[in-house]
């Protein structure tokens, strides 16, 4: 017997789509934006804004959504792979071990992108906001990193999008509908896994306080 | 590797000249590379000191005008800072420069017309030309940017 309930909360679904749009927006507004970076930078703003918010989710937010429910041991992501190779992986009512590392994976990458561009230079107009606390051979550095960290970025993406891709249409899980409705089908074990939601509101507040907070810092300190 | 001798002595003079050729040859276009970095550098600090003027509220707006002309005068190397060969060593210049010099020369003419505009635009200035001065300076940035972005390895 299988059931549909409810695993992904409203903050998880909306933050991981506005990160897809935000990642593109970014690499849009880089390759094709005004000279001075300024789309750019409200887009790096934006996305770090809601990455550490997500972040702080992992452990105050639902329970399919906190880092102690879909953080396993390296080993079980090891395993889990292993088992997928042999067409016979455990269902996981949230992230399976996996694809629990491979989110907080892409959320530190993420986050460390949204950090280092505030650090680098075009070396032409833009300068990022803090990038004057420190010498010009480090924002050089900072923002090769920077450049590292968005290849590295799209290869984890790719990994992610094709791990989905295999969820979703060789085993016929309906993940990417599951990240839009919230809802999965599920077989009774799971079902009567007893899931704590945390309110949308919640989540909001954590943004508000962390987008304050970020405004206050680059006003007060750039 | 080899069993004859004799093979092993030649290759090692072999590799020996051409390691010896290859440094010439690089040392010959040290001076040049060296130098066209030092004009790049000249230009960023110009450049530095326009962003404090026309975006962060420093008040040398009288200077604008000399800023502006001393880049021109230094993007005027240009022309002659990337000779055949020049493209080995500590350089970020890209072979495109080589392949495509029609393209590498269009794209320093449009730096040249964005600093003509921006220099008179600069002319006499005083606060009350700002903005205007800001829309120009973006021009000369986005040349600089367009050029980078054929024409230097990404950092």
């Amino acid at each position: 017997m299988k059931k549909s309930i409810k695993v992904w909360d409203l903050f998880v679904r909306l933050s991981h789509w506005l990160i897809v749009l935000l990642v593109a927006s970014a690499w849009l507004s880089s390759e094709f934006g005004d000279a001075e970076f300024k789309w750019h930078s409200w887009n790096g703003y934006a996305l770090f804004v809601l990455v550490l918010s997500r972040l702080l989710w992992g452990f105050f937010g639902s329970t399919t959504a906190r880092y102690r429910s879909f953080i396993k041991a390296p080993k079980s992501a090891f395993v889990y792979l292993q088992d997928m190779r042999k067409g016979k992986e455990a269902e996981y009512v949230g992230h399976n071990p996996a694809g629990g590392w491979m989110a907080l994976m892409l959320w530190l990458v993420l986050l460390a992108q949204a950090v280092t561009g505030m650090f680098s230079s075009d070396d032409v107009i833009f300068d990022g906001p803090f990038s004057f606390y420190v010498s010009s051979a480090t924002v050089s550095s900072i923002t090769g990193i920077h450049h590292f960290l968005f290849n590295l970025l799209i290869l984890l993406v790719m990994f992610h999008v094709f791990a989905v891709f295999y969820h979703q249409y060789v085993k016929k899980e309906k993940l990417i509908e599951a990240m839009i409705t919230g809802n999965k089908t599920l077989s009774n074990a799971n079902t009567d896994l007893k899931l704590e939601f945390r309110p949308f509101y919640f989540a909001v507040l954590i943004v508000a306080v962390i987008g304050v907070g970020f405004w206050l810092v680059l006003r007060s300190y750039t | 590797m080899f069993k004859n001798t004799k093979i092993k002595k030649f290759s090692l003079l072999f590799v020996l000249t051409g390691a010896i050729a290859g440094t010439a040859i690089a040392a010959d276009y040290k001076s040049i590379i060296v130098h066209r970095q030092g004009i790049y550098d000249v230009m960023a600090g110009h450049m530095k000191v326009l962003k404090s003027i026309l975006f962060m509220g420093n008040e040398n707006i009288s200077s604008v005008n000399y800023h502006a002309k001393a880049i021109l005068e230094a993007a005027k190397h240009h022309g002659n800072a990337f000779p055949k060969g020049s493209d080995k060593g500590k350089t970020h210049a890209l072979p495109a420069i080589w392949e495509k010099p029609e393209e590498f020369k269009q794209a320093g003419q449009k730096l040249g017309k964005a600093l003509q505009e921006f220099i008179s635009v600069s002319e006499m200035a005083d606060k009350e030309d700002l903005k205007e001065m800001q829309a120009a300076f973006k021009k000369v940035g986005e040349a600089c940017k367009g050029c980078h972005k054929k024409f230097r390895e990404e950092l």
